[in-house]
């Protein structure tokens, strides 16, 4: 589908949307709603909302449909609605996906509107993203929430199924800008959650002086019914639903961190 | 006293004390002989003897562990405001169906029989019935609610007393004595004699606790620490014959003890009346926290023993409070009692407004969080002008509003606000649907068909005005409640009885159930049949008659339309004509039925489930028999949009029409701990916006779950169900699902 344009610049007056979620208690500070833009450019591994991943509208098997078309005025229509909780919780919008910045200009849209009703954003985001763009979005953007997903360019290509080029000058402009920004783990066990990865983390923690926190994402398995539904084949992952002994020595990793870690 | 081999108790998961049947009925026959005897005297010297003949019947010796006396059994033929039934009461239906199905035989049947014959036409439930006019008598011709469909029922009883216990604590029996003579009217009528007489019934009752506990000491029977306790009670006893008390625990005793006495269920603004007590004797260090923590569990207990699980209130906090301080310390060790206490009763309440003590806000998100289901929070921010507006009262009287039993507001010591009449929304709109159907031309738009709806409702609910009214007089006739008309406000100096002109405000309500079921389904019918012609009403009639047998996309169809409780317009905007509409019929209703206030109360205990079971499919896709939504909360689990949307619909319907409505609200155990500043803030913005109420159960789906599969596990698990908490595992299997069902909040 093609955006269509609308009068604020580089904006998207519609996009997809795969699910709104408000009252969203884990998608960045306070109480939140989250917006879930539909697509994505990444092929994780593990991904739990494998319906996020193509661009179009798709019927399931069983008859579900994923993903409408809304206009960002009627997405925000919706966020406007709990702004007492915002308030009272210091919470805001998150726009999350899919990889929310594919559909860059109603990603885009949303962020502007949420400035004009100074409604605090967080951009739930892997970071693929041109990075003239990244940095385009910078100026609407109140809180990152990046993803780290691997330890190294060959773990992202792996897993991921993307180079992490940009990803990495990505990364240096919220280093060099000092913006805040919260990691956003997903730990796959036997999977990604390697010596190294943790090493790295603790690496990238440290040069991100706008850091917030860390939030650890332990796998779960509750998306993969999704998979047959969207007629995807489920992967292959060897790994199983870490317990409560794993997640902490996950959390030890990263003792002295010097900021706050949760735990999904 | 009652021989405990005469009791039944199943005191550790229900508490309800019944004496053992088949005891052949001794009592209640003898009781009913002492009617006979006594059947034509004036109202008040008949319920005077009546009371003296009960009491030393119906009082259950001091238990183990008991730290006060005062446990009662009740018969099945009694007198009182409602515990058996309504004034002189007997089960005759109860008796009729065990007679009947050979629970009593030989003897004992003979014995039964002749209650159900004596009764039948004496008893006070009788005379209201038979006080209905011929039109009334069309608009409720039945009584068994809860056994058959219908629109709308009267209930028989007087709930919704409250009186303060600040006069009889500073007075004691004695100087209320005094009081009477000096304030009465006529301080030798009929009225003052039956005070001074029921008086006399307490001291005696006082005298047979006493003489009961020094008789057991005298044995060997009795554990040390219940040696002491029984020994410290016999005392105080002794003393509160005469005096006034002087102490935490004497001023627990006498209120306890005349609460027994009057029969009342709820019991007004404690930490005001017991607060004082309390903080002097701790102040002076005769009593430790710990130990007064320790005498309200015992005092807490013995309101779960008296059981009356939809009503049991004790109310701590909020606005025009006389000893705040010290009422704020009682309110704390409250809430630390029923949080160690883990009973489904008391039910203890918290108002609360801005620049309160905050440790008892916080103190009650602890126990709330342990997953007591207590205490129920009030915002009086709200909810006083709720009262004030409602009730066309002044600030000043309405900052002693109180919720008795499921939540329903009345007026400390100033007004009795039974509800005595139910009404079926759902039941009413299917028959309008039956009616529309068979004359179309009468339902041509919406707005004709919701009117044909509106107006049976409000011919209904005039109905429930006046039938409140001629319960209220019947009764008034019959007994004055010497008590309970002894400590309100106005009864004693007008030389009145409660309801034959003694209490101030002559208030009413209606108990409306299945509003959301039925705004929904409206919803539902505008749309689907008026706005998108996708079937005519006969069809969406013929679908319900069959639930919805071989119309299962109609029924999906149904389903998929817009629900109350996800902050959408549509749906919330008929929740709130329907709120309205029933909201003011019921006020409409109340002068020329001759009341003070009547109105709605959607409060519900779980009767939305027993009229679920013979209300019809509904066209918001809700099959046959299943629950009816509960008080103004969406359907079981149709609230799909997050907290936030359903707390937003929440807070669409006013609550300043009303007398009372239960916000039920399930939350996982996780926003109590780690995402507890998150849930305080959601619920700082609920209250900002003027959510005047909350009830919150914390649980988890799989808890739920598990107690379904073992419930011998989970004898803990607490759930609020309407306006009550149950322990989820003594639930029916129906209820249990209903709760189930809902939405829980994560
Ligand atoms: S970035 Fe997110 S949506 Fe995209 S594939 Fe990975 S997990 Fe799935």
């Amino acid at each position: 589908m093609n955006p269509t344009p609308c009068d604020l610049p580089e904006c998207a007056e519609t996009g997809i949307v795969f699910d709104i979620q408000r009252a969203a208690m884990r998608d960045g500070p306070g109480i939140r709603t989250a917006v879930f833009l539909k697509g994505c450019p990444l092929r994780c591994a593990w991904c739990h909302n494998p319906e996020s991943q193509r661009f179009e509208i798709q019927t399931g098997k069983g008859g579900k449909r994923y993903g409408q078309v809304m206009r960002a005025d009627e997405v925000m229509q919706t966020v406007t609605r709990d702004r007492a909780y915002y308030e009272s919780s210091g919470g805001g919008m998150t726009i999350s996906g899919g990889e929310p910045t594919a559909q860059y200009a109603f990603c885009r849209a949303l962020l502007v509107l949420a400035k004009k009703e100074a409604i605090h954003a967080c951009l739930d985001t892997s970071g693929h993203l041109e990075p003239e763009r990244f940095a385009a979005l910078a100026p609407l953007v109140d809180l990152y929430l990046f993803d780290f997903k691997a330890a190294d360019s060959d773990g992202y290509k792996c897993l991921t199924g993307i180079s992490t080029k940009w990803i990495q000058t990505n990364l240096a402009f919220l280093e060099k800008t000092a913006a805040p920004v919260r990691l956003r783990c997903p730990l796959v066990p036997g999977v990604n959650d390697t010596p190294e990865y943790f090493t790295a983390l603790r690496a990238q923690a440290k040069r991100l002086k706008g850091l917030q926190g860390i939030d650890l994402l332990p796998y779960h398995d509750i998306g993969n019914t999704k998979y047959a539904d969207v007629g995807m084949p489920l992967p292959d992952l060897k790994t199983k639903t870490p317990d409560e002994e794993q997640k902490e020595h996950w959390l030890k990793e990263l003792d002295g961190i010097g900021v706050e870690a949760t735990m999904g | 006293m009652i021989s405990p081999r005469h009791i039944a108790t199943q005191a550790d998961l229900s508490p309800f004390y019944t004496r053992e049947y088949p005891q052949l009925f001794d009592y209640e026959l003898a009781f009913t002989q002492r009617y006979r005897a006594v059947e034509n005297e004036p109202p008040a010297a008949r319920e005077a003897a009546m009371v003296a003949f009960q009491f030393p019947h119906i009082l259950v010796p001091m238990q183990p562990g008991d730290l006060l006396a005062g446990r009662i059994a009740y018969p099945k033929v009694a007198v009182g405001p409602q515990a058996v039934g309504v004034g002189y009461s007997c089960p005759i239906r109860e008796l009729t169906r065990d007679v009947g199905n050979g629970k009593y035989t030989g003897q004992s049947a003979e014995k039964a029989r002749a209650l159900i014959e004596f009764w039948q036409p004496r008893r006070t439930q009788t005379k209201v019935r038979e006080a209905f006019p011929a039109w009334l008598q069309e608009l409720m011709p039945s009584d068994e609610w809860a056994w058959e469909a219908g629109e709308t029922f009267p209930l028989y009883r007087i709930a919704g007393l409250q009186f303060s216990y600040e006069t009889l604590l500073e007075l004691g029996i004695g100087g209320l004595r005094e009081q009477i003579a000096a304030r009465s009217p006529q301080p030798d009528g009929a009225l003052a004699q039956g005070f001074h007489a029921a008086l006399g019934v307490l001291v005696s009752s006082m005298r047979r606790y006493e003489q009961d506990i020094r008789a057991r000491l005298t044995g060997q029977t009795l554990s040390v620490a219940d040696r002491n306790a029984f020994a410290q009670v016999a005392d105080d006893l002794e003393h509160l014959q005469t005096k006034a008390p002087t102490s935490f625990r004497q001023a627990c005793q006498l209120m306890w003890l005349y609460s027994l006495h009057a029969g009342v269920w709820n019991y007004g603004r404690l930490d005001e009346d017991l607060g004082p007590f309390l903080a002097e004797d701790l102040d002076r260090g005769v009593l430790t926290e710990e130990a007064a923590t320790v005498l309200l569990q015992s005092l807490f207990k013995l309101m779960h023993a008296y059981d009356n699980r939809f009503d049991n209130r004790v109310m701590v906090g909020g606005k025009g409070r006389q000893y705040e301080e010290d009422a704020d310390r009682f309110a704390v060790l409250a809430m630390e009692a029923v949080l160690r206490n883990r009973l489904n009763q008391p039910q203890l309440s918290l108002r609360f407004y801005e620049g309160q003590n905050p440790v008892l806000y916080e103190k009650a998100l602890e126990v709330i969080g342990a997953g007591c289901t207590f205490p129920i929070l009030y915002n009086d921010e709200r909810a006083v002008a709720d009262v004030m507006k409602a009730h066309g009262l002044d600030e000043q009287t309405a900052l002693q509003w109180l919720p008795y039993g499921c939540g329903e507001t009345m007026i400390l010591n100033q007004s009795v606000a039974t509800p005595n009449a139910i009404i079926n929304l759902p039941e009413i709109l299917n028959r309008t649907l039956a009616y529309a159907v068979k004359k179309p031309k009468q339902a041509k738009t919406f707005d004709a068909f919701f009117d044909l709806y509106a107006r049976r409702v409000d011919a209904l609910m005039r109905a429930g005005a006046f039938v409140q009214k001629i319960q209220y007089d019947v009764v008034g006739q019959t007994l004055p409640f010497l008590f309970i008309s002894l400590l309100y406000d106005d009864c004693l100096e007008r030389g009145r009885g409660l309801l034959e002109g003694g209490v101030r405000y002559l208030s009413g309500t209606n108990e409306t159930y299945g509003n959301i079921t039925c705004s929904d389904a409206l919803t539902a019918i505008k749309q689907r049949v008026y706005q998108k012609n996708k079937y005519t009403l006969a069809q969406l009639k013929k679908a319900l008659d069959a639930d919805f047998e071989n119309a299962q996309a109609l029924r999906e169809d149904l389903l998929r339309a817009p629900k109350f409780g996800n902050d959408n317009e549509a749906a919330d905007a008929m929740a709130r004509r329907v709120h309205e509409q029933v909201c003011l019929s019921a006020s409409s209703h109340a002068k020329e039925a001759r009341l003070d206030h009547y109105l709605v109360v959607i409060i519900n205990n779980w009767a939305n489930t027993l009229l679920g079971r013979f209300t019809g499919a509904t066209a918001d896709g809700r099959k046959q028999g299943e629950s009816l939504s509960n008080a103004n909360n969406p359907s079981a689990g149709m609230d799909r949009s997050g907290t936030t949307a359903f707390l937003n619909s929440l807070l669409k319907l006013d609550s300043d029409v009303h007398a009372g409505s239960v916000q039920n609200m399930k939350f996982a155990p996780s926003l109590f701990g780690r995402d507890l500043p998150r849930l305080k803030a959601l619920m700082g913005a609920y209250w900002k916006q003027g959510g005047s109420q909350a009830m919150i159960t914390v649980v988890s789906r799989k808890d739920l779950e598990a107690a379904m599969r073992e419930p011998e596990k989970w004898g803990h698990l607490m759930v609020r169900v309407g306006g009550f908490s149950m322990r989820f595992v003594e639930l029916d299997r129906d209820v249990q699902l209903d709760i189930l069902a809902r939405t829980l909040n994560e």
